[in-house]
Formats: C-alpha cells, sequence, structure tokens
C-alpha cells in the first residue's frame, strides 16, 4: 500500500518519534509504515487520518507493499 | 503494569534464564538422591519456577507493544515453534533409528532452544521491518 505519511509528517515538521507519541506507535513502526514495509491496520490507518486531519482514503492507497 | 525497554527486557529474561540453568545444574542432582516423595518433586520443580517468570514476563512485554511490534513477536514465536518442532521430531526419530539411550532431561533443553531461535528471529525480523536491531 503506498501512503502520504511521510510527506504529511514532514509539512507539520514532526519527528517520526512526535508522530509516534501522537498515534501511540513506536518510531520504529513509523518508519516501517513511511517506507511501505508495514501497512498499518485499521484502527491504526484512521488514527494517523485523524492526527493530520485527512480522510483515509487520501492518504492511503493500495499497490505495492511488503507485509 | 511494568513496561521495560528492549533492552531492559532482554537482561531480565537472560537472568531469568541463566538462573533456570543454575537450577539444572544444581538442584537436579539433589532432587534425583532424594529419598523423600515430597522433597525430590518440589527440588524438581523448582527451575520450573524461573521459566514461568520468564513467561509472564514475555507476556507483559509483549502486551505493551504497538501492533507491528506485537506481529514480529507472534511471528518470531510461530516460527521458532515450528522450527524446534520439526528440530526435535527429526533428532527424535534418528536417536530412536540409532537405539540412543535418552532419558526424559533432554526435554529441558526444548524451551531454551525456543527462547534462542525466537530471540534470533525476533532480533532479525525487526532488523527487516524497520532497519534496525534494537
Amino acid at each position: 500500500m503506498k501512503n502520504r505519511v511521510r510527506e504529511l509528517r514532514r509539512k507539520r515538521g514532526w519527528s517520526q518519534a512526535e508522530l509516534g507519541e501522537r498515534v501511540d506507535v513506536s518510531r520504529q513502526t513509523i518508519n516501517a509504515i513511511e517506507t511501505g514495509k508495514y501497512d498499518p491496520s485499521l484502527p491504526l490507518a484512521f488514527k494517523l487520518a485523524q492526527v493530520f486531519k485527512q480522510r483515509i482514503e487520501s492518504m492511503f492507497e493500495p499497490g505495492e507493499g511488503r507485509q | 503494569m511494568v513496561h521495560y525497554t528492549n533492552s531492559q527486557f532482554q537482561l531480565r529474561f537472560s537472568l531469568l534464564m541463566a538462573v533456570f540453568v543454575l537450577l539444572l545444574v544444581l538442584v537436579l542432582p539433589i532432587a534425583t538422591g532424594s529419598k523423600n516423595a515430597l522433597v525430590k518433586a518440589a527440588l524438581a520443580l523448582l527451575p520450573a519456577v524461573p521459566v514461568m517468570l520468564a513467561i509472564i514476563l514475555w507476556a507483559r512485554q509483549v502486551l505493551h507493544l504497538d501492533e507491528l511490534e506485537q506481529r514480529i513477536h507472534v511471528r518470531a514465536l510461530s516460527v521458532a515453534a515450528a522450527v524446534v518442532s520439526v528440530t526435535s521430531i527429526v533428532a527424535g526419530l534418528i536417536l530412536v533409528a540409532f537405539g540412543a539411550d535418552l532419558n526424559g532431561g533432554v526435554l529441558f533443553w526444548v524451551f531454551g532452544a525456543l527462547a534462542l531461535v525466537y530471540g534470533f528471529l525476533r532480533k532479525w525480523m525487526k532488523w527487516r521491518y524497520t532497519g534496525s536491531w534494537d
């Protein structure tokens, strides 16, 4: 799955650790999501969308991803 | 509930495993030689205490982790269980075929082997997902 997490995080000037704290996951998990190595669960994807004030479908789109 | 960092958790887990091995080596010979059945059973079961504490420690640790970390733990544990199961079956069959005289003592090492393989796989999977060894 492709996502815009890195782009949106950088726009807000947050570090991976800061974003991790906001959605209650580790910095490494944010890194894995941003690099497409891990697709978040639906609840976590909604949390991310909420934090960035985005619609979930504008943040995530189907594509190649490693699980 | 207390939540440890990875290194704190690994230190505590390793210490409990060291106590387990120490009890195996020190207490088990005494249990074997004991005449009293109650003392024999109590001494024989003593090494199981640090193992149970290690399992409780592991479960509490995993419950506090986020979804990716939990996935890594569960995957590592599943693969480790498969590896140790297949290895013990193959080794058992070979040893029986060659008439090896084994006692139940070899079963002590199943948990140790599981913990070792699981620990290695967890590190490797974490590195694959996150690029970090810690």
